[in-house]
């Protein structure tokens, strides 16, 4: 997984607040943090999260009580939780982090209604520019 | 042969994308004011925009990560955001000034209101945003750009006293009138203009779209370090020609017209359409670039897919970004705020903006986890802490000297 010489990586530099790519290239998000099981010896970094709830987690105070709520209320499931990127699906450590895949949530997100509602209604948006 | 042709149109289009709006007018109004008493603040600002271009420049091509991503990796989310929040409110005020530039000069080719053609030229950028080839757009507009050197021309041609401009740029002080607090405001205003944030993060995105690699690293520099100075001495160019018709007769400089009427006294007619076409070259480049980067910073700080090198359906939010960001300039100004006022904000607002933006380039130049063994030498370092030190001199003075002048009155 990693491609570091004696293969110890600086979690807060290395890959906190990178971004997220798949195989193919495409930009899925940031890490915007990190699910670190401290029972297991030594402590494991079971996944990377991503997503408004998990960047809205960043902030404390009003501004991150805000950004949650906003997100709680426009989102369908109730209570939604960061999206999870299992550590196992991590490819490629570089200046980004590759997956193996986008996921599911992720492509439901609002970059699908953006699409959707709007740009897919402009003439040319499936065109490539000439 | 190809690659020298390939390096000249690099070349070529960095010193014709130079110059925008914010460099036009500042320059314009400073030579009309202060004469070449400030040419050295241009001077030293092409030097740090070269400084740092060169350094976002290297990280995309080796990393190929772009000057967002970085901002957001090192400052982290909170402070990324203060840095996001900012730099998106000058690059959009800075747009704005853009549309307002190419309004105007339709406004002087045509005798019809500026206020007419907003909307047009609103959907015209986008239209280039939307349909047209990242290469084919920065070509054609650098290329149209370069016929601003009717600035030059129009300097060489009056003949001016070549000892007394020397005179002017070797004797830093406030002339006639003017006062320190204006002198050092307008310095600051020049110094945005030249350094102004956006480059950066358009020249680093550029690189991404053209899928620049560490083959590229010379062409990238070549442009950079031969392209900016010579962009620069349009700059100089026009501040020099506004410095010998206006500043004799006490005329201050506060439209657009009075910009390029100084070519039309030197050169005649010929020389006036030349100059319209270059400055509707370079405001429009130039609105296209400041409309990129209003994307770019957004879409980079979140990670969401960005870029031209992508159909805009495979890029949603960027493309939204954009198109949001260009009703709001188009109807900033047709509120009929003076495109001009917004320009001489926009380049001070630019340089209250600059610390967040180039202090984590300089940190990630060093970064060998991103660029391996082309990390900043010596060299580098020690100039970019030079322009980091006058960044935040400049950002830390900008509001006061703002408020103590009242805006360089």
């Amino acid at each position: 997984m990693t491609n570091r010489e004696n293969g110890s990586i600086h979690l807060g530099l290395e890959i906190l607040g990178h971004q997220i790519l798949t195989l193919d290239g495409r930009m899925v998000g940031k890490v915007d943090d990190l699910d670190i099981d401290l029972n297991a010896e030594p402590p494991i970094v079971t996944a990377i999260l991503m997503g408004p709830q998990a960047w809205g987690r960043r902030f404390p105070g009003l501004l991150g009580r805000f950004i949650l709520s906003a997100h709680r209320r426009m989102h369908p499931d109730p209570d939604p939780q960061p999206i999870q990127i299992p550590a196992s699906h991590i490819t490629d450590l570089s200046s980004a982090v590759e997956v193996a895949h986008e996921p599911a949530e992720a492509e439901r997100g609002m970059g699908l209604w953006v699409r959707e509602q709007f740009i897919d209604h402009i003439p040319g948006s499936r065109h490539a520019t000439k | 042969m190809k690659k020298v042709l390939a390096f000249t149109l690099g070349v070529l289009t960095a010193i014709g994308g130079f110059v925008d709006i914010g460099d036009l007018v500042t320059n314009a109004l400073v030579g009309a004011r202060f004469g070449l008493h400030l040419a050295w603040v241009t001077m030293l600002g092409v030097i740090g925009i070269c400084v740092f271009a060169e350094m976002s420049g290297r990280v995309a091509a080796i990393s190929g990560r772009p000057t967002f991503d970085i901002i957001r990796e090192r400052l982290g989310p909170r402070t990324g955001l203060v840095a996001l929040v900012g730099s998106f409110f000058v690059t959009a005020l800075t747009m704005t000034a853009e549309l307002g530039g190419v309004s105007l000069a339709f406004e002087l080719a045509t005798g019809l209101n500026y206020l007419l053609f907003v909307p047009v030229v609103m959907v015209l950028v986008w239209v280039v945003l939307w349909r047209v080839k990242f290469t084919t757009m920065e070509n054609i507009f650098g290329l149209m750009g370069l016929l601003l050197i009717v600035y030059a021309v129009a300097v060489w041609h009056a003949h001016p006293d070549w000892g007394s401009l020397a005179h002017q740029v070797r004797v830093p002080r406030p002339i006639g009138q003017e006062t320190w607090p204006t002198y050092w405001y307008y310095a600051v205003a020049l110094f945005g203009a030249a350094m102004t944030p956006y480059e950066v993060f358009f020249f680093s995105s550029g690189g991404v779209e053209e899928h620049w690699t560490r083959k590229d690293l010379i062409e990238a520099r070549v442009n950079v370090l031969i392209g900016f100075p010579l962009g620069g001495i349009l700059s100089l160019a026009i501040a020099s020609i506004t410095a010998l018709i206006y500043l004799p007769r006490s005329i201050e400089v506060d439209t657009l017209g009075q910009t390029v009427l100084p070519i039309a006294v030197e050169l005649g007619q010929l020389g006036l359409i030349v100059v319209l076409l270059g400055v509707f070259a370079a405001t429009f480049g130039a609105a296209l670039e400041t409309a990129l980067s209003a994307g770019y910073t957004i879409a980079q700080y979140f990670g969401w897919q960005w870029g031209k090198f992508v159909r805009p359906r495979q890029a949603p939010r960027f493309h939204a970004l954009m198109i949001f960001t260009l009703i709001a300039g188009a109807m900033l100004l047709l509120t009929t705020v003076d495109p001009i006022k917004v320009t001489e904000y926009s380049v001070v607002f630019s340089a209250l903006a600059l610390p967040l933006t180039y202090f984590p380039i300089l940190v990630i130049a060093n970064d060998r986890t991103y660029l391996g063994d082309r990390v900043n030498g010596r060299f580098a370092n020690g100039l970019g802490l030079v322009f980091l030190t006058l960044v935040v001199l400049a950002s830390v003075a900008a509001i006061p000297l703002m408020i103590w002048t009242r805006a360089g009155q």
